[in-house]
């Protein structure tokens, strides 16, 4: 017998939650537990849910295989504060495929309530807002699946030029595991005492306030510009145990009131920073891949997620698992997908129409698929209906560009045009139309 | 991890914990605040050799913590041991676990042998501390059991 694998225990699970023989008045949830084990759930007491209807589902889960458990069914009397665990914030609605589409007849799918408890990535679903629109300055956020795209000298260029029309920005760097941005936009001697990995591990013990005014400092870039830009590093002056405090920025650490998970201490620092610098934008740079500092990033604390991207097989492969993570929860869908604009990166030199409508479809392919809505052929568009075609400029999948230049390799933005630096036609020409797309959607929010 | 086969051991530290937990607090709600406080201890014991022994700590055939281990001990010494350094398996998931509680050091004054003590020697005051450390080992069983480690 071929062993039962994580997805299809999913499958049989949500099959066997659903089944309609189960009494309606009592929906059966499902937890997953941390290492992909499944379990019914009843918020019920186990002496008023009916006899017959356990025994049918604990017979379900010998199917289950490895990813069944002893205690196949969870009830109130298995917690001590069952309305805690029945009231989790992260219970989803989640839609299973129960059989793919084949040959032309539709995928069938059912729909349950599930409970991932997992190590890591549970943030890439928590899509709360920290403050409404309009209370806190706009936060751009720069992502890529993949690092070596030109995130971050976009994101310096961009600071640049905000900072130049007058505006205090606030530039955060995330991309812990691979610190550079304070490289890029500040001289060695102008980098803050700490980082914030520094922030994180003084947080662990209670003392980070006093240190955040030492965690920003000014870039040279603005110097010349009525603005400014403001940069909180991950790393600080001098700094020689980077390792060791990198290694204890994702604990989860004792506060009152309960333990403070990373992503809720990544969006304090986020809230300090700003109460403290008040800024017009805030930029903050993301590590790439599927990692709890961008989930916390795109669906925390973003007002606008750029998604940088080429034209590769891979690009669009891991952008698909992702959208296909929140395709599957519609609540977290709908909060996630507005959000979201797709950045060409390395816009090549030549050949230029044609490789941008082959990215203009492969990009309206992965949206269409897994975030936009379906409209049956033949059935009227809902007013309200996030769909688009593939033409609409305004679409979140039609891309900002970002020209790839060969002045632009091995960038150096604080070395002056004399010495061999770019000079402000090489950066508009390279990033002129993504300026004014960010800009307007910033402004729009 | 809960694969505990089905036959029960006469040890069963999470169904121990909670048992404590809501004596206690039925002792203390009837004033009898030295039993209480002596079931909270027990209660924060138990709790932690419930994730202890999920996790893999050796145990004797009757279920409970092995007489060899160095974790077969009372409060304060086990909470001690057991955070003084990192010994649940997973560095992750043993910061969960371990941010949950943050009150266990409140049981720096309890003590196995207040048992045997008269009432008036016994820190009373220290009891409302200890019974809030066992809820919060209470509420960390719930997350264990959710998690899938117990």
């Amino acid at each position: 017998m071929n062993a039962v694998r994580f997805n299809e225990a999913l499958r049989l699970a949500a099959i066997a939650a659903t089944s309609e023989s189960l009494p309606a008045q009592w929906p059966v949830g499902l937890v997953r537990d941390v290492y992909g084990r499944l379990r019914f759930a009843v918020n019920a007491s186990r002496a008023d849910y009916p006899e017959a209807a356990r025994i049918q589902l604990e017979a379900n889960t010998s199917a289950l295989g490895a990813f069944a458990t002893s205690n196949e069914v969870l009830f109130r009397d298995d917690f001590s504060d069952a309305d805690a665990l029945f009231s989790h914030a992260d219970w989803h609605r989640t839609v299973v495929v129960t059989k793919p589409a084949d040959e032309g007849a539709a995928a069938t799918e059912v729909s349950v309530e599930l409970l991932d408890r997992q190590v890591t990535g549970q943030d890439w679903l928590r899509t709360e807002a920290s403050a409404p629109e309009g209370e806190r300055a706009p936060r751009i956020v720069f992502y890529g699946l993949k690092g070596g795209v030109g995130r971050s000298t976009a994101l310096a260029m961009l600071a640049y030029r905000l900072a130049k029309e007058g505006k205090r920005v606030l530039l955060i760097d995330f991309d812990l595991e691979s610190p550079g941005l304070s490289g890029l936009l500040l001289p060695e001697d102008r980098v803050a005492d700490f980082g914030l990995v520094d922030w994180f591990v003084e947080d662990a013990v209670g003392q980070a306030d006093s240190l955040l005014p030492d965690l920003v400092s000014d870039s040279p870039l603005a110097a010349n510009s009525t603005g400014a830009i403001r940069v909180a590093a991950a790393m600080g002056n001098g700094e020689t145990a980077y390792l060791p405090k990198l290694a204890r920025v994702y604990a989860d650490v004792p506060k009152p009131g309960g333990a403070q998970r990373f992503a809720q201490r990544m969006r304090r620092v986020v809230e300090a920073l700003e109460d403290q610098e008040k800024p017009d934008v805030v930029l903050i740079d993301s590590r790439a891949g599927l990692h709890d500092v961008a989930a916390v990033s795109i669906a925390g604390l973003a007002t606008v997620a750029l998604l940088f991207a080429t034209d590769s097989a891979q690009n669009w492969q891991g952008y698909r698992q992702l959208f296909a993570h929140w395709q599957y929860r519609p609540e977290v869908l709908r909060h996630i997908r507005s959000r979201l604009a797709v950045v060409q990166a390395l816009f090549p030199e030549s050949d230029q129409a044609a490789r941008a409508a082959r990215f203009v479809q492969h990009s309206y392919d992965l949206f269409a698929d897994h975030l936009y809505d379906q409209i049956e052929p033949g059935d009227a568009t809902p007013t309200d209906a996030f769909t688009f075609d593939m033409d609409n400029q305004d679409a979140p999948h039609f891309p900002l560009r970002v020209r790839w230049s060969a002045r632009l390799q091995e960038f150096d933005p604080l070395l002056r045009v004399e010495d061999g630096g770019v000079d402000d036609a090489d950066i508009e020409l390279a990033f002129g139309p993504f300026f004014q797309e960010v800009i307007s959607a910033i402004s729009g929010n | 991890m809960s694969t505990a086969p089905a036959a029960p051991h006469l040890v069963d530290y999470k169904v121990a914990a909670r048992r404590h937990l809501v004596d206690a607090s039925r002792l203390l709600h009837a004033g009898r605040g030295a039993n209480a406080g002596q079931l909270f201890g027990f209660a924060v014991e138990c709790g932690l050799k419930a994730l202890l022994v999920a996790t893999g700590e050796p145990r004797d055939p009757d279920g409970g913590v092995a007489r060899s281990s160095a974790y077969r001990k009372h409060m304060p010494q086990l909470g001690t041991l057991i955070f003084g350094v990192t010994t649940l398996p997973d560095g992750r998931m043993s910061s969960s676990f371990q941010a949950q509680m943050p009150s266990l050091a409140a049981l720096h004054d309890w003590h196995v042998d207040h048992r045997y003590w008269h009432d008036s020697a016994m820190p009373l005051a220290s009891v409302p501390h200890w019974e809030l450390a066992a809820l919060e080992v209470d509420a960390m069983l719930d997350q264990a059991t959710a998690d899938g480690v117990l």
